[in-house]
């Protein structure tokens, strides 16, 4: 498993963790059954604390991403792509609503915002 | 779930010092950052949870229990690394172990000589002739070499050179490997904090400011930045703490600011320490 | 614990060769050396000192606060493990006076006069009980400074003192001498133990 975090992304160190396990699971790189380190293992090779590794696991846990089982681990919990890929559609669809709201309470026109998607898309 | 230490209320009067109303909790399995400037109280608080000090009021449990009513109990599962640790200085090493060991009922002998090597301290040294860098090794090793399920340390990592300062951590890291240990460090050198601890108490002039997760503070205030102008008498309102210069002026707010496009970031501990302690009128 | 406390006190004052050497050749060098010494009284006074001399530990080290803070012990456990190694310096301190006397006998020094051991006994568990009130009331710095006057005034006690040479302390007959010293004894341990501890200074 791969996880690397970035201070100067801006985004909390254990959404960090959150998108990259998803982001994994995924891609098939990590698959249904497969043992994840516990929180305190994860916290130590990452040099972060236990409550951050907690809170992402329990967030993956609470998105079906990953399953616990007292006295033995995390597992990757078998995964229903057409859920998740619903999911993630519906993810997206909220960060463009928060887009739009601020694009309209600033009064830009709908060819601003296209354009600016468009030049983010090429990049 | 238990809590590895619970204190309420605590109060300690000095004659030109008072610690008052201090309460806060560390949950089994955890790490805390104890943080303040110098004089705000730390070393008092740790040392009334030691009773090397006798408390004026409140109330101190370590594991449930009253840490008078079973203070030798307490102190078996407690390992305690001091700021300036003190020994029978004439002794060697070897023979300052030889008079612990007797007392404790979980002594690790392996585990003690793993340390010894491992921080390079030679035994037959005598205690005077160490260094204060190489005491706090001593006293870690101890410390860690009894079957302690609290590890309470106040300034470990003072006088101790960067690279061990890693190591230190590392050794935190294995500690919370198993969730019966806690533990909890009082620091100046918040970068070391800033990454390991789970929760931070914050105290100032004998009094707590605050005791929570460190995640939820690093996202409840915000470092905001801006130019000269920028700093209305407003803003200084809202703001905890701020610095200025010529060219613009940095501050601190308990929560992000709308409506506005300055700058906006993450503080570190010690920006929060800084603008707590600073408070309003700091004009570099 | 209390037993573990005294042993390590013990193993202590072993391991501490400035402290051995003070409390058994000091007294003989006194003796070898100075003319004053040279009288029958000293069996007794060598009793006191070693019960002082002991405690003439480390400079600038606060004991309490090394012992509460480095061994899982509470301040009581300390305060009475004192007293009880003062009950076994007594003893040791009566023995090293007993062979000294014996010794000497054979070298032709003496005779000693009677009483000289019981009575030297017996008013020392009164001084032991003392010390460690002392001990234990005032910071180290002060009450080491007092232990060294004192032994520096009983030093004296050889040199002036003017009493029949077959007895010693006439006026102060053995039983009353037992009394006096267990008196004393249970009285500072009694208030060691129930006077509040010590106001401590801020912690820097």
């Amino acid at each position: 498993m791969r996880i690397v975090l970035s201070n100067a992304s801006g985004q909390n160190i254990y959404e960090q963790i959150i998108d990259q396990i998803k982001d994994a699971i995924m891609k098939g790189d990590l698959n249904p059954g497969d043992a994840l380190p516990s929180i305190r293992a994860l916290a130590r090779d990452l040099r972060i604390s236990v409550v951050s590794t907690k809170r992402a696991y329990d967030e993956l846990e609470a998105e079906a991403f990953i399953e616990t089982i007292p006295g033995k681990g995390s597992f990757v919990a078998t995964q229903d792509t057409a859920l998740m890929r619903e999911k993630r559609l519906h993810g997206i669809e909220v960060k463009l609503s928060e887009a739009v709201l601020e694009a309209r309470l600033m009064g830009l026109a709908f060819d601003e915002i296209a354009q600016m998607l468009r030049i983010l898309w090429e990049e | 779930m238990e809590n590895a230490l619970e204190i309420k209320s605590l109060r300690k009067d000095f004659k030109t010092f008072s610690l008052r109303d201090i309460s806060f909790s560390l949950p089994k399995g955890y790490i805390m950052g104890f943080i303040g400037p110098n004089g705000a109280g730390k070393t008092t608080t740790l040392k009334l949870i030691m009773n090397l000090i006798a408390k004026d009021g409140g109330s101190i449990q370590a594991f449930g229990l009253d840490h008078v009513a079973y203070e030798r109990e307490i102190k078996q599962r407690i390992g305690f690394v001091h700021d300036q640790p003190v020994y029978y200085e004439q002794l060697s090493i070897k023979q300052m172990t030889g008079l612990l060991r007797p007392f404790y009922e979980c002594w690790d002998e392996g585990k003690y000589q793993d340390y010894i090597k491992r921080f390079d301290l030679n035994p037959a040294k005598k205690i005077k002739e160490l260094s204060k860098g190489m005491k706090t090794k001593y006293s870690l090793a101890l410390a860690l070499s009894h079957g302690a399920e609290l590890l309470i340390m106040d300034e470990p990592t003072s006088g101790l050179d960067p690279i061990f300062r890693r190591e230190l951590l590392d050794i935190l890291y294995e500690v919370i490997q198993l969730e019966e240990n806690s533990i909890l460090f009082s620091s100046h050198i918040t970068s070391d904090l800033d990454r390991v601890a789970d929760y931070i108490t914050f105290l100032h002039g004998g009094q707590l400011i605050f005791s929570e997760e460190k995640d939820s503070l690093l996202t409840r205030f915000t470092l905001v930045k801006g130019g000269p102008e920028d700093l209305t008498q407003a803003l200084k309102k809202d703001l905890i703490g701020f610095s200025q210069t010529p060219v613009g002026f940095e501050g601190l707010s308990s929560g992000r600011l709308s409506g506005t496009d300055l700058v906006q970031e993450a503080p570190s501990l010690e920006d929060i320490m800084f603008y707590y302690t600073k408070g309003r009128a700091y004009v570099k | 614990m209390l037993s573990k406390l005294v042993i390590k006190q013990l193993k202590y004052v072993a391991l501490t060769p400035q402290l051995l050497a003070m409390v058994l050749l000091m007294p003989i060098l006194l003796y070898v050396v100075f003319p004053g010494f040279n009288t029958a009284v000293f069996p007794a006074f060598m009793i006191w000192f070693i019960l002082l001399a002991l405690q003439s530990g480390e400079v600038g080290v606060n004991r309490s606060q090394v012992t509460l803070a480095l061994f899982p012990v509470t301040w009581k456990d300390y305060a009475i493990s004192f007293f009880l190694f003062q009950v076994v310096a007594i003893i040791v301190a009566g023995l090293f006076a007993a062979v000294f006397t014996l010794v000497a006998g054979q070298l032709g020094a003496g005779p000693f006069p009677q009483f000289i051991l019981s009575k030297g006994l017996s008013l020392g568990i009164g001084l032991g009980g003392m010390i460690a009130l002392l001990f234990l009331r005032v910071p180290d710095d002060i009450a080491r400074l007092l232990a060294v006057a004192l032994m520096m005034a009983l030093s004296l006690l050889p040199v002036f003192y003017r009493g029949p040479e077959n007895v010693f302390l006439p006026g102060l007959s053995l039983p009353l001498c037992l009394v006096i010293g267990l008196a004393v004894f249970l009285l500072s341990l009694v208030l060691a133990l129930g006077l509040p501890r010590a106001q401590q200074r801020r912690p820097a």
